[in-house]
């Protein structure tokens, strides 16, 4: 048997509705439908409670609260075609000896030990809880993801945190917390990784005097020779306060930059003695 | 870059004093320590990370790794974060100080 997931069966079910609406009396008005959400798909789900079920009406068992983890007997079970009654889905062939009853009803049934099938209907109003999609287990591998190799030793630390102290372990809602703070450490990790990546050559050029001298010089000669180019040795006398303001603001930038970034450049070493 | 000034904050300062009252046989560690500040794990992983690289902190792992869990990251404070934290209660405890003078004075005034 080839395994659906609820909202295939949902697809198929309706697809075979309608299949059957084309082949039955016209007059008869398609059934309305109440889909209501169960794992986050819409699916109305029917569960046998009146009857035991036989090798032609399986019983079907009750929905995995998790998704992704539905059991072998689950998947088994569950039929592949399903068809709407009322706003319930049954198997196929099994519509005419199903009703619609409340779960009083059906409780009721079972105790005069009617013979009819009938069914529960289940109705699964509340979304799942936002905490359940992700397992803090998952929500913490997909941190240490983000986090990268560099920072990879975080894994075991946050898994010893979710784990928590030997016989008083976290709560499941304190895991959930403690999860979402390892995803949003792990963003800040990031970019502070990135922050630090991007600084990189700035840094390099704030502490070293090589560098310095060829950000300040370097803009400085070349404005020069431009003006040499343009205007001769004589416009060095009429534009000289260009390349004179381009180097001190090189030069103020380079000393706020070190200031900001606390990069101190290294002493002078002594020159030797000539020999 | 020079890490060894980072700016002080209040969870800073919270996992400095946890550590300050930390005894060596109990070392403090990340879940131990969102506890007792009462900070989440998404404050405190971070500016522990801002201590270690300022070398305030130090850290090192459970050893022998144990079997049943995972092994534990244990923070301690190095002498350079000592030394800070008392500098950074000081410098508070004088701000105080010459708040409160200033206050006194100011009703006297009035």
């Amino acid at each position: 048997m080839t395994t659906r997931r609820p909202s295939q069966r949902l697809l198929a079910a309706i697809w075979a509705d309608q299949m059957a609406g084309h082949h039955a009396d016209g007059a008869v008005a398609p059934p309305t439908y109440d889909y209501t959400w169960v794992n986050q798909v819409p699916f109305a789900y029917a569960g046998s409670v009146a009857t035991s079920g036989t090798a032609d009406t399986p019983d079907i068992p009750d929905a995995p609260s998790t998704p992704g983890k539905e059991d072998a007997t689950y998947r088994d079970t569950v039929p592949d075609l399903l068809v709407p009654v009322g706003d319930v889905l049954v198997p196929v062939g099994e519509e005419q000896d199903t009703v619609q009853v409340t779960d009083d009803e059906a409780v009721q049934k079972k105790e005069h030990g009617h013979q009819r099938r009938r069914v529960r209907v289940r109705r699964y109003h509340r979304r799942p809880a936002r905490g359940t999609v992700l397992s803090p287990a998952r929500m913490t591998r997909i941190a240490v993801s983000i986090v990268g190799q560099k920072r990879s030793e975080v894994g075991d630390e946050w898994r010893s945190h979710l784990f928590g102290e030997p016989g008083r372990g976290l709560s499941r809602r304190d895991q959930v917390r403690a999860a979402r703070g390892f995803l949003w450490s792990a963003v800040r990790f990031r970019l502070q990784d990135a922050a630090d990546l991007a600084w990189r050559p700035v840094d390099a050029v704030l502490g070293s005097r090589t560098l310095f001298n060829l950000f300040v010089w370097g803009p400085v000669f070349v404005v020069l020779l431009a003006i040499v180019r343009h205007d001769g040795r004589y416009g060095l006398v009429a534009d000289d306060q260009d390349p004179l303001a381009l180097g001190l603001f090189l030069y103020a930038a380079i000393k706020v930059g070190r200031r900001y970034r606390r990069i101190k450049l290294p002493k002078h070493k002594p020159r030797r003695a000539r020999e | 870059m020079s890490t060894s000034r980072i700016r002080v904050t209040m969870v800073i300062l919270d996992i400095l004093d946890v550590l300050m009252s930390t005894p060596p046989d109990d070392p403090a560690w990340g879940l131990k320590l969102c506890e007792q500040t009462g900070h989440g794990s998404g404050t405190i992983y971070p500016a522990l990370d801002r201590l270690l690289q300022a070398k305030w902190i130090e850290d090192r792992w459970e050893d022998p790794p144990p079997a049943d869990r995972p092994r534990r990251r244990y923070y301690a404070i190095t002498a350079d974060g000592r030394a800070a934290y008392q500098g950074v209660v000081a410098a508070r405890a004088a701000r105080r100080t010459a708040w409160s003078s200033r206050a006194l004075r100011a009703e006297g005034a009035a």
